[in-house]
């Protein structure tokens, strides 16, 4: 599965792999210090992605040397960039623990998914969303990997705050099934 | 649920039609849809997950567990080469800082680690950069960088010195720092940017938190995780965040890292130190603690100056900043100009600035990669004048190019690669201009030669000579200047046959009438200068003597005057003809003094040559006045950390040790010693800085501290082998030096320095003054030994051969008369050993 970020904004106007890779980045080493600080601060904080990733990106959107493109395109690549980041880093990390000792664990414990594959299996049933309806992918990348609200959604694709309500409530529904993420239906 | 496109239309549309319906409804309006049963079983079971999905609180933990490489308070285990991670520094952008223990020598470091490398190619490019740039940059006032490489996954790392120290601000307020106290701090924050800004490095992210100072109360400079390098092509923008408050307006516009930019975080620092927080306006004296002894007023002015918010007001590089706050410390009236003035002069300095500053940066190029050489400051001096005849130049073309304005929207950028090119793309422009242009051309040309960039030098210098012949023809003399300053280049390349033929032909093709155009004088001097280099020194001098003449004639407050006058002194000097090149320099002190300024370098190396002079006839009191003024001028133009300054301190430790005055010649060579070790150009292996050691080892031989001398003495022979061969005359003299530094036996010693004597003889010639002053050291070997019929029979040819190159009685030669005197009275003719010792006693004659 590969993804570059050039491919989220393509169409709406060209872009260097610089200015990309910049961005980028400064995505990874924001989302890792503000992770990083939520950690150390208060291991038991209930952060959301909104508000972890929205410090990371008014951050971004405030940095006026990286104005390079308009501003939905500038937000396609930032939202593009935080994905790859975390996918990356996800299978990163999962390569390492398949490297190292692996202890079985009792399959009667319901354990939650490690991160990484959280991560991995979100960004897997995103893709297949993508074949099946580019827009609510994009919708649910800028949610969760963006972090941005349904107005900010709306105005990222162009389309109404109504549309993107009503492309949620069917795309987490979606992605509950795809995920095996909810509790099971009678 | 493998659904098609087509399918998933579908499915959408029914399942917001069906979603808020009841069951049985929803049921009854599926069938009735008749869509296909995959796509009624997926709405179905899409309808049904909808009210229960727990989605909606995102990634968050997912997000902190995945990026921080371990848990909230866990450190990394694994080592990062030999060193292992006690603690965390900080985690910003670009990586995170520990605290790592070097466990087999026990050392703390600061380690710098970029985690998930990978990630990113430029990320890593920086990091790398940043490596680079600390290793590029050795200052005691720059944390240094000890080590680097990978761990076992790959993740890139570097060690730095762990400085235990606090802010600045931190410092100063917490040890309640005087005035005085906080401006010594600041200037030697000044003195390590300056140091970066040599390098073209710009730090790009000054402030209190990334300038700690130590509890030795020294100051390390941090963090050069944004700097960029002014000569790069590079564009990019930093990777990270800047820190608002110390950002300069134009910075915080998104313009890129500048000189500017450092200059004015500088004031902000300087303000907050002063005032104890960042200014919110105008700085006023009244803002300003008041302390017995200072002035408030000349404090605000620089405070206003490093924060103007337009660049065209503030200082124009750190070097200028640190020049006021120097002058505010020694309490010399501030070198800038008053407020007031600066605002009539605002259009000029406008017009300007793009100058002033990129004249800074290419100064401050040229002073990198040069070396010194031998005992004399040979190539410090002329890589002062060159720096004096590049910068003039230098304004004045940048000048021309932002006087027409074509280019003014370059003002804002100080990137002198920048400049340079859009110079080139202007001056190919302008073919309207044709002889605007072929001036241009040629300026851009020295411009290139200043940066090293030769081969664009070459070709600009190629276009603007054939711009010359079409526009004025060979004869004249603007299309013979182009063709000089080619020359030149051939000469900075290494083609010194071709250079010779062309400046040859080049005086050949002057008319008489046009002989008193600068070219003329040029061409002289550039012939006699490389004749000079190629060892030609009497032909050499003849040209200088001509360039010189030819100047007289016509302009001698002049540059090139000045500058003729000196080469023609060096030549002389280097020729042996000391009364030429004494009354060349003489010639050439005040008109430099008056042209340049007493504090200039060049005053300074006048004053250097003029006390090697006084030294070589004797007048030890002369040269050391006139050395050390050399030291001041110097110390005070480029730090006292510099190594010019170390060059010009040698040199003095030289006659003070020849005076007699070993203690403070001590002291003087120990500092010489550390700062040539420091110096990244020089080096602990470098010529130099043997000979530094050889001086050392005759201070502590003077001081009977005979071991210890001839470990010096050994050492730098050693490293002189190395550099230079067995045969130089430096070689030679510190391994006889050395063989002398024993009290065992004499025979020995006069073996050994047999041998020595044989070799100097054959590489230098029996009648040269080295191989004679080394025969010399050979007599006191044999004296040592009791054979004074040797003794008499080696000296006294031996002291004739010295007094007829560098005169009579000169002190390098009382020693060795003492030694004579002493063998005549050992064979009992008292009469010759009165007249030998007569001859000591008479001083030098003074100047």
């Amino acid at each position: 599965m590969e993804h570059t970020v050039e491919s989220a904004s393509g169409e709406d106007s060209p872009s260097t792999p610089h200015s990309v890779d910049e961005l980028y980045s400064i995505a990874y080493d924001e989302l890792r210090r503000l992770a990083g600080a939520v950690k150390h601060s208060d291991p038991f904080a209930t952060v959301t992605t909104t508000a972890l990733v929205n410090e990371a990106w008014l951050k971004l959107a405030a940095s006026p040397h990286l104005r390079i493109v308009d501003e939905r395109h500038f937000k396609h690549i930032v939202v593009r960039a935080m994905r790859q980041v975390l996918v990356d880093s996800a299978r990163r990390r999962r390569a390492g623990k398949r490297a190292g000792v692996h202890v079985e664990l009792d399959d009667a414990l319901p354990l939650p998914a490690p991160p990484e594959d959280r991560v991995l299996a979100i960004d897997a049933a995103l893709q297949k969303l993508a074949t099946l309806s580019e827009r609510q992918a994009r919708m649910v990348e800028a949610r969760f990997f963006g972090g941005l609200d349904v107005p900010a959604i709306a105005q990222l694709l162009n389309v109404s705050e109504a549309t993107i309500q009503r492309d949620w409530r069917l795309a987490r529904a979606w992605l509950a099934v795809e995920l095996g993420d909810h509790t099971a239906p009678a | 649920m493998n659904l098609s496109t087509e399918a998933w239309a579908l499915v959408e549309r029914l399942f917001h039609e069906v979603v808020d319906l009841s069951p049985e409804a929803r049921a009854s309006r599926l069938a009735a849809s008749g869509a296909p049963p995959e796509v009624i079983a997926a709405v179905q079971q899409l309808v049904a997950v909808e009210p229960t999905v727990v989605l909606d609180d995102g990634l968050a933990p997912e997000i902190a567990a995945l990026l921080s490489p371990t848990g909230p308070a866990e450190l990394p285990t694994a080592p990062f080469g030999p060193y292992r991670v006690i603690g965390t520094l900080g985690d910003g952008g670009m990586g995170v800082v520990y605290l790592a223990r070097r466990d087999d020598v026990g050392a703390e470091v600061a380690l710098k680690v970029l985690w998930d490398a990978p990630l990113s190619p430029l990320r890593r490019a920086r990091f790398d950069e940043e490596q680079r740039i600390l290793a590029t940059l050795r200052h005691p006032g720059i944390v240094p960088l000890y080590d680097a490489g990978q761990a076992d996954d790959g993740t890139p790392w570097f060690a730095m010195e762990h400085v235990d120290g606090a802010p600045i601000t931190q410092h100063c307020a917490t040890t309640a720092a005087s005035i005085r106290h906080r401006l010594q701090l600041f200037r030697d924050v000044c003195l390590a940017v300056r140091a970066a800004h040599e390098r073209l490095i710009v730090h790009g992210d000054l402030k209190p938190a990334n300038i700690l100072v130590t509890r030795e109360g020294r100051v390390r400079l941090l963090d050069f995780g944004i700097a960029s390098r002014l000569d790069a092509d590079d564009t990019s923008t930093p990777l990270r965040h800047l820190t608002p408050a110390y950002a300069a307006p134009e910075r915080r516009a998104g313009e890129a890292g500048t000189v500017s930019g450092d200059v004015f975080a500088l004031g902000v620092i300087l303000v907050e130190l002063l005032t104890g927080s960042r200014p919110t306006g105008r700085v006023e004296a009244a803002h300003l603690p008041a302390e017995r002894g200072e002035d408030r007023n000349d404090l605000a002015h620089i405070c206003r100056r490093a924060t103007a918010s337009g660049v065209e007001a503030r200082y124009p590089s750190v070097e200028a900043l640190l020049r006021d706050v120097e002058r505010y410390l020694g309490g010399f009236p501030l070198d800038s100009l008053p407020a007031s003035m600066a605002y009539s002069l605002r259009k000029f300095v406008r017009r300007r600035r793009a100058a002033v500053v990129a004249a800074t940066l290419v100064l401050a190029a040229g002073t990198i990669g040069l070396v010194l050489h031998n005992r004399t400051i040979t190539a410090a001096r002329d890589a002062a004048l060159l720096e004096v005849e590049r910068t003039t130049r230098l304004r004045q073309f940048l000048e021309n190019l932002f006087q027409g304005g074509q280019a003014a929207g370059t003002a804002d950028s100080v990137r002198v690669a920048t400049l340079v090119a859009n110079g080139i793309r202007e001056a190919r422009a302008l073919t309207m201009d044709p002889a605007m242009q072929m001036e241009l051309l040629e300026s851009l040309a020295i411009v290139s030669e200043g940066m090293a960039t030769y081969g664009r030098a070459d070709s600009l210098i190629r276009e603007a000579v054939a711009q010359g012949l079409r526009l004025y023809g060979p004869e004249d003399p603007r299309t013979l200047q182009a063709q000089v300053r080619g020359a030149r280049l051939l000469i900075v390349r290494d083609s010194s046959a071709a250079a010779e033929r062309e400046l040859r032909r080049v005086i050949q093709a002057f008319r008489p009438a046009d002989q008193g155009h600068p070219a003329y004088s040029e061409a002289w001097l550039e012939l006699g200068k490389l004749l000079r280099v190629l060892g030609r020194t009497k032909e050499g001098i003849d040209a200088l003597r001509r360039a010189v003449a030819v100047r007289h004639s016509r302009d001698t407050l002049s540059i090139g005057f000045v500058e003729a006058l000196r080469e023609l002194g060096n030549a002389a000097g280097a020729g042996g003809e000391l009364a030429l090149a004494e009354s060349t320099w003489t010639r050439g002190l005040p008109l430099a003094r008056r042209l340049l300024g007493p504090t200039h370098p060049q005053v300074a190396f006048l004053h250097a040559n003029l006390g090697h002079a006084a030294s070589q006839r004797g007048a030890l009191d002369d040269a050391i006045r006139d050395r050390q003024a050399a030291v001041d001028i110097l110390a005070a133009w480029y730090g006292i950390d510099h190594y010019f300054v170390a060059a010009a301190q040698y040199v003095l430790a030289q006659t003070l040790v020849a005076q007699g005055r070993i203690a403070e010649a001590d002291s003087l060579v120990t500092r010489v010693i550390d700062i040539y070790g420091r110096t990244p150009i020089l080096g602990p292996t470098s010529p130099n800085y043997a000979l530094a050691v050889g001086l050392r080892g005759t201070v502590r031989d003077r001081r009977g501290d005979l071991a210890a001398a001839r470990e010096d003495y050994t050492a730098a022979a050693a490293l002189l082998r190395r550099a230079w061969g067995p045969a130089h005359k430096d070689v030679l003299n510190l391994e006889a030096s050395s063989a002398l530094a024993t009290t065992g036996d004499p025979a020995a010693v006069v073996t050994t320095l047999q041998g020595i004597t044989a070799r100097a003889d054959s590489a230098l010639g029996p009648r040269s003054l080295h191989a004679a002053q080394l025969r010399l050291q050979l007599a006191t070997a044999l004296s040592r030994a009791r054979r004074y019929e040797d003794v008499i029979a080696l000296s006294v040819p031996a002291l004739q051969v010295v007094d007829s190159i560098v005169g009579p009685n000169t002190p390098s030669s009382a020693a060795a008369r003492e030694t004579l005197a002493a063998a005549f009275e050992a064979v009992g003719d008292t009469a010759r050993a009165r007249s030998t010792r007569q001859a000591v006693a008479a001083p030098g004659t003074p100047r």
